[in-house]
């Protein structure tokens, strides 16, 4: 599951891809938290993403494991724009970096129950909207599995998913094209979605040094099942 | 759907489910509602009819409309071949032939079986879908035949 060779013209067009989604992720966040403190910035810690078994689902408890709080965090600097820190979010959290075509996004691994290789055909219902990719048998019961891009309304879209990150009470999935790897973060490394941002509420954050959406994997549920 | 149990467990009934295929996928309609399947024969198409209605056929002297299943389900239509059927099915409303791609099997499945998948079914392009079965390596989808129309649609239907 590591990251594959990006040649310089897929390198451009994930630039140009990335800034204009953050552009318009921005434009929802407020101007006040735009200079976070360095010294309010920890290191962030590189771990393992889990791979998947053979042929199978990479059964990771990512739940158990990542419900954990981690320990020595640093306070999130206090801003005037009030930000919607969500419970998961506000003593650090571990983050799966992924990515949506040249997207990349981050998933907190407490919000994510677990990641399975896609390697069955997807049932496609007739008349599914474009957001559905099909239906997959997980564990004995369909899932659904969704491209973010459509069901959020940007541009991401999943072209060639190989990966499922399966969410909620696991009949629902994203789909993603590569896992790059789960990181560390702590609050100071977050910029967080200001509370009264409006309607983009699947954003929680921008982690600031990967530059990626930070997703709020529990909304993304609750739309998934509302259509 | 008014699905009839052939044998009950703990108030969990099994069903028939006639199963057709659809481009790629599995679909099944309870058997119930199936009065018999036909091999496509000649269809006079119905001037002014909605684009899902293939036309009509002769029944044993009873005027039957064919409804094309694929078109009403948002597929890309395909030429006929050999495989393919007329299922005549009786819904609440009026008696009506959905042509398929091919009719495969008639299958038994406990209620609890058919699971409504999220937002599966909750489109208006896709409300005729009951849920969906595990059947074997596949996943079945279960149509509910009386939502196939609306009732506008249907009291169209009933002009042919």
């Amino acid at each position: 599951m590591s990251a594959a060779p990006v040649r310089p013209s897929r390198l451009a067009a994930h630039d140009n891809a990335l800034h204009g989604l953050l552009e318009s992720l921005l434009a929802e966040l407020p101007e006040e938290v735009e200079a976070l403190p360095a010294a309010a910035q920890p290191a962030l810690a590189t771990v393992h993403a889990p791979a998947p078994g053979p042929g199978g689902v990479a059964a990771v408890p990512l739940n158990d494991q990542a419900a954990r709080p981690l320990t020595a965090q640093v306070s999130p600097p206090s801003t005037p724009a009030d930000p919607a820190v969500p419970a998961w979010g506000a003593q650090g959290f571990r983050a799966l970096l992924f990515r949506i075509g040249a997207y990349r996004f981050a998933m907190p691994l407490v919000l994510l129950r677990s990641i399975a290789p896609l390697a069955e055909r997807l049932t496609g219902v007739a008349g599914r909207p474009a957001w559905q990719l099909g239906l997959l048998r997980y564990r004995g019961r369909p899932v659904l599995v969704t491209d973010l891009g459509p069901l959020l309304g940007i541009q991401a879209r999943c072209a060639a998913p190989r990966y499922l990150l399966v969410i909620g009470d696991g009949r629902t999935a994203v789909a993603c094209d590569q896992i790059e790897q789960a990181v560390v973060v702590g609050t100071g490394d977050v910029r967080w979605r200001a509370a009264a941002a409006g309607r983009a509420v699947w954003l929680a954050g921008l982690l600031l040094r990967q530059m990626c959406a930070v997703l709020d994997a529990d909304v993304i549920d609750e739309r998934i099942r509302h259509g | 759907m008014s699905n009839t149990a052939v044998e009950s467990a703990a108030g969990d009934p099994v069903i028939q489910l006639v199963t057709f295929r659809l481009k790629e996928e599995t679909y099944g309609i309870n058997v119930m509602q199936v009065q018999e399947v036909l091999r496509v024969t000649e269809i006079a198409p119905v001037p002014g009819a909605p684009g899902y209605v293939l036309g009509i056929i002769n029944l044993r002297g009873n005027v039957v409309t064919v409804i094309d299943t694929r078109t009403r389900f948002g597929l890309p239509t395909t030429e006929r071949d050999d495989s393919s059927r007329i299922v005549i099915i009786e819904s609440e409303q009026q008696v009506v032939g959905i042509l398929v791609d091919s009719v495969a099997e008639v299958v038994e499945l406990r209620q609890s079986e058919i699971d409504s998948a999220p937002s599966i079914g909750s489109e208006e392009s896709s409300r005729y879908i009951q849920g969906v079965a595990s059947r074997d390596e596949d996943l079945l989808i279960v149509v509910d035949l009386n939502r196939l129309l609306s009732e506008e649609e249907w009291s169209e239907m009933a002009v042919f």
